[in-house]
């Protein structure tokens, strides 16, 4: 067990007039995360603290936050990792808050919507499955495995500036369908693609690249998926 | 609700990749700044040769040598990061971008002492001879 200090970014539209940092000593156990701490606070100390969190092993994305100025996951975060005291909590920037640490995703979720994130496919289907080499397959990458935490969109600047951006989330989608040789819908996508909220929006801040908790590469998605609608423009 | 949209810019940590932008955006306005001057200096050929040689006399005191030195900067740096910007979009270097970016530095770090201490021993001789520091 040792004490550490968290200061914890505090705000509640309906009482108070701006957001105000409140500060918790926390006895940590050895393999505690972030959502452990965060946990602790609401069961044990303060009620009122709001966050969102569901499954606790990094697949849900629903607890995504900005820890010491990083977007990351609450729940893979281990305190033990960090070591300078007060750990600072903020919610993901970029969106309007609810309370506390609990922000308002709608935006993120219309601008996936926006690049149709589903097989656009309009062939008889085959008997069995739609099947694809392993070349094929690796030209997706492991764009696959984005569990639309929301981190990389809220850690770009060009989002918090517009945001109507698509974000480096929903351009990954994208960058998954158009690069699955089973998909025939980049005519229906383009056009969320190819505007000023879309792809050319872009500047390679590299922060979606850093922050993924997953460790996945938007930007060099996003890189790809400009080249291919060059390609497919001339 | 108050949207607190913008935040990032004051909360959120200035890694490598974001700084580095910012500087390109700050440099790449210096630039357009300077081009436009530099339009509107050379443009002075139209009024006749005394009119330009007059306008050229006053951008080579050392007041403009000693901005130059802040020009070589963005230009130098605005080159270099964006050749980064072109290995991240055309070979897959996001994940290497940021040792990138610290070794051009280094190579711009080199090229400006070098031009720049040039210019600034230029500027001092001007000095020197007795030219005043504001052309004005």
């Amino acid at each position: 067990m040792a004490k550490r200090t968290f200061k914890i970014f505090r705000f509640n539209p309906e009482t108070d007039e701006k957001p105000s940092y409140k500060t918790y000593e926390i006895d940590v156990q050895p393999a505690w995360t972030i959502l452990d701490v965060l946990n602790e606070i609401k069961w044990f100390q303060d009620g009122t603290l709001t966050y969102r969190r569901s499954c606790r092993h990094g697949i849900c994305g629903s607890c995504a936050m900005m820890v010491n100025g990083i977007n990351n996951l609450a729940c893979e975060l281990q305190i033990a990792t960090m070591k300078k005291d007060p750990i600072v909590i903020d919610p993901l920037p970029g969106f309007e808050i609810y309370k506390d640490l609990a922000v308002n995703m709608d935006p993120f979720y219309e601008a996936l919507k926006r690049v149709k994130p589903w097989l656009i496919n309009n062939d008889p289907a085959p008997s069995r499955e739609r099947l694809q080499s392993q070349e094929e397959f690796a030209l997706m990458g492991n764009s696959i495995a984005c569990i639309l935490c929301a981190a990389c969109t809220s850690s770009c600047p060009s989002f918090w500036t517009d945001g109507e951006y698509l974000g480096p989330a929903a351009l990954l989608k994208a960058f998954r369908y158009t690069f699955d040789t089973r998909d025939h819908g980049l005519d229906q996508r383009i056009e969320a693609l190819d505007n000023k909220h879309g792809l050319w929006r872009c500047h390679k801040i590299t922060n979606c690249f850093t922050a993924c908790p997953k460790n996945l590469n938007p930007t060099e998605a996003i890189s790809k998926l400009q080249k291919r609608i060059v390609e497919e423009k001339l | 609700m108050p949207s607190l949209r913008t935040r990032g810019f004051t909360h959120y940590r200035w890694q490598t990749g974001m700084t580095a932008w910012m500087l390109h955006r700050l440099t790449g306005l210096a630039l357009v700044f300077y081009i436009t001057l530099h339009i509107w200096v050379v443009s002075s050929l139209q009024l006749g040769p005394e009119t330009f040689e007059a306008t050229m006399a006053v951008v080579s005191a050392p007041l403009f040598r000693f901005l130059e030195v802040g020009l070589l900067f963005c230009v130098i740096y605005h080159a270099l990061n964006g050749i980064r910007l072109i290995a991240i979009d055309f070979f897959g270097a996001t994940e290497k971008h940021a040792p990138l970016f610290y070794g051009l530095m280094a190579v711009g770090a080199i090229l400006w002492i070098w031009g720049g201490g040039t210019m600034v021993g230029h500027a001092l001789h001007q000095l020197h001879a007795g030219e005043p520091f504001f052309p004005f």
